[in-house]
């Protein structure tokens, strides 16, 4: 009788304990895909700068300039060639949670 | 007796008692469980799961980025880029003065006008007698000062940063009235980016936000239905480098003749596609602040002129197609003053003609010869010519603020207007509509809506529902341009290839002529009223040209319209002012478009300069 009980016991304390990892899984997947949409709005972004960049660069009229006046323009970079960690504040996971974007609630930040 | 210890004997009754009461007080507490459970997941269940949701979860409304716009070529005009912008809590922003002037000297903001921002947002309060809340500090802050604000100490809750877009013309100021501009708002203001605001700036989206107990964001959760719906670009009918051409030329005769105001438009007849479109005076969309109040307007929609000699060959195509002359018929041009019958005042011709056939009228512009045209039209045919090209109501090109020009009612016309009209007085136009009615002429006979929106590029399957309701069809090109038949293609075929062929080969504008290409066009030289005497100025003038190439099959019109020009008063004429830029646009546009040339260099005498004198005028 005792037996039997503590193995119905331990069943359901496995079985607890199971869909706990599994919700906490969950969780970390849902973070890690909520990570990776706010990766593809940051490179969506870098994506659209660098290409106002180019296209500034290449304007018509700078070129036909640059052109006509037969000489090169070259200009130097505005970042290094191979940039190095910026002393910046990391970017919080969740950027555009509004109105408050303080690195130093991480994790997570608490809403007003 | 009783004694500690000792077993009390309880009576049965009061025994009984005791059970009936607790087993009516564990009746009553699972009654008020059940009812609370009835409560809760019956009658209010769905107030209550509204609350929970709310606690545990957060809407985030997330703008649409505004479509880029580019040009027939796909090169870019217009973009935006997101920054943040900076708003504070006055009433949790608990600081000292140091800390309002590094916040100053970080967003380079006056110290004093920051410090009586924030105190008057402290000291406000409304009806309710609430504190404000919320206020802007800096909007659309770089990414460098984005960064040093989030190393401030600043106290909790006291500040928070907005993702706004700010528009880029990575082109500078090329295009710039046809573009327009975004106010800080977001909203378009002036070109397509007001006309086509509604497919520009797309909706926005929602995305919802999951709340742990602390309230700490835990998840994201996304759903493409709620994405913010755009279009990726809107793409025009203009070429980058047509317009770059056509506004260096325009530079140049502001330079010239400095003029009041210039215009250039190019056009393809075969589409009415507008493939350049400068104003002058312009403006740089970088400052708009600096901007003066005239270079605001689009030159080439905004301003009326009477057209002059370049509405002569509208008269003649209708009088053909009328059938109430001969394409050879001979008319007698009065030897340079013609008293017309009902008008008081004489009609001159700049130099007397004798007989002229209808070629030669309009090579050499003679006001007489169209005046007597005019009268076998009457003033029922010429008003009939005169919409039937589209004068007198806006052409409904994709551009906000576009005049209809001035067409009198027929009842308000008189005697004068027989022979007024047909040399282009009594009458005014925008600059697209002159152009717009030749473009008719060189597509034998077919006018065609112009237009500046070539279609719309965008990979989100939601945005075809936006374009839809706005009355076009989704896809790479826009809906096609209404077409209507003025007069038939051979009555089209012949004023093009023969007198406006032979007005730009031994007329009025030969200074346009090209060695590689055959040529049509016009010049117009219309005197402005004075508003002093109420008569025509002779000093005040609009110069005008329009021309067109190939002959044989026009792939490109160019109009060039210059208002008022003040430097070398002693040749103001379309063919000296506006041809030779006009000229210069049209080879640069042909040979970007690679257009086979049509005539062989060698059998043609390549164009001479020409003097004052050797020039008809074509004053009206």
């Amino acid at each position: 009788m005792f037996f039997r009980f503590g193995s119905a016991l331990c069943l359901v304390v496995a079985i607890a304990l199971v869909g706990i990892a599994i919700e906490k899984h969950n969780l970390d997947l849902r973070r890690d895909i909520s990570r990776q949409h706010f990766q593809m709005d940051i490179l969506k972004e870098e994506h659209n700068r660098l290409r106002l960049r180019s296209q500034r660069l290449a304007a018509v009229d700078r070129l036909f300039e640059t052109v006509t006046s037969n000489e090169s323009e070259l200009q130097p970079p505005t970042r290094p060639v191979n940039p190095q960690p910026e002393a910046v504040p990391r970017v919080p996971l969740l950027f555009w949670q509004q109105p408050v974007k303080d690195p130093r609630h991480e994790p997570g930040m608490t809403l007003p | 007796m009783s004694a500690a210890g000792d077993p009390v004997n309880v009576p049965l009754e009061i025994q009984s008692g005791r059970v009936r009461f607790m087993a009516g007080l564990l009746t009553l507490l699972w009654l008020l469980v059940a009812a609370r459970l009835i409560q809760v997941q019956g009658l209010e269940s769905e107030r209550l799961s509204r609350l929970a949701q709310r606690q545990h979860e957060l809407d985030l409304k997330i703008p649409a980025r505004p479509a880029d716009i580019v040009d027939r070529n796909g090169r870019l005009l217009a973009s935006s880029v997101a920054m943040s912008s900076l708003f504070i809590d006055p009433s949790m922003l608990n600081v000292d003065d140091e800390f309002l002037n590094t916040l100053a000297q970080i967003l380079k903001l006056d110290a004093q006008s920051l410090k009586d921002r924030v105190a008057a947002a402290r000291g406000y309060r409304d009806q309710a007698g609430r504190a404000s809340r919320f206020l802007w500090v800096k909007r659309r802050m770089p990414e460098e000062e984005t960064n040093q604000i989030l190393r401030l100490d600043w106290p909790r809750g006291s500040f928070g940063l907005q993702d706004e877009f700010r528009r880029e013309y990575p082109q500078g100021g090329l295009a710039a009235h046809v573009l327009g501009l975004r106010d800080i708002d977001g909203k378009g203001r002036g070109g397509v980016e007001q006309s086509l605001d509604h497919l520009i700036q797309g909706q926005p989206g929602r995305r919802r936000l999951v709340r742990d107990a602390m309230g700490r964001i835990v998840a994201v959760s996304y759903n493409p239905e709620s994405e913010p719906r755009r279009f990726e670009a809107i793409q025009l009918t203009l070429d980058t480098s047509v317009q770059m051409v056509a506004e260096k030329e325009l530079a140049g005769v502001m330079q010239e003749w400095a003029p009041r105001a210039a215009c250039a438009i190019v056009l393809d007849p075969r589409n009415g596609d507008v493939l350049a479109m400068a104003s002058q005076p312009s403006y740089s969309p970088d400052n708009p602040a600096g901007v003066p109040d005239d270079a605001w307007k689009n030159q080439a929609v905004s301003i009326i002129f009477e057209p002059g000699s370049t509405f002569k060959p509208f008269v003649v195509s209708w009088a053909l197609q009328k059938e109430v002359i001969d394409q050879d018929e001979v008319f007698f041009c009065e030897n340079g003053e013609y008293r017309m019958p009902g008008r008081g005042t004489p009609l001159h011709d700049m130099k007397p003609h004798g007989h002229l056939d209808v070629k030669e009228i309009l090579v050499r512009s003679s006001n007489i010869g169209m005046a007597k045209i005019g009268e076998r039209l009457t003033n029922a045919g010429l008003f009939e010519a005169a919409v039937a090209y589209g004068f007198g109501r806006p052409t409904g090109i994709e551009l906000p603020g576009e005049l209809p020009g001035i067409l009198r009612p027929l009842s308000a016309w008189n005697g004068y207007s027989t022979g007024s009209i047909p040399m282009g007085q009594e009458l005014a136009v925008t600059p697209l509509q002159l152009i717009t009615a030749h473009a008719a002429l060189a597509n034998q006979g077919r006018l065609t809506t112009p237009r500046l929106l070539h279609g719309v590029q965008g990979r989100n399957r939601t945005a075809a529902d936006i374009f839809l309701t706005s009355g076009n069809r989704p896809g790479t090109t826009s809906s096609a341009p209404i077409v209507r038949h003025t007069v038939s293609p051979e009555v089209a075929r012949w004023l093009v290839e023969t007198p406006m062929l032979q007005s730009i080969d031994r007329g009025t504008g030969r200074k346009a002529k090209l060695t590689a290409y055959s040529m049509f066009g016009k010049t117009g030289t219309a005197q402005k009223l004075d508003p002093q005497t109420g008569t025509y100025s002779r000093k005040k003038l609009t110069i005008s040209f329009i021309c067109g190439a190939p002959v044989h099959d026009p792939r490109v019109l160019v109009l060039v319209v210059v208002d008022e020009p003040t430097k070398k008063p002693d040749q103001h004429v379309g063919g000296l002012v506006a041809a030779p830029p006009a000229g210069r646009i049209m080879e640069r546009t042909l040979l970007h478009l690679r257009v086979p040339p049509d005539r062989d260099p060698q059998e043609i005498k390549s164009a001479t300069a020409i003097t004052f004198d050797d020039i008809d005028l074509g004053l009206n």
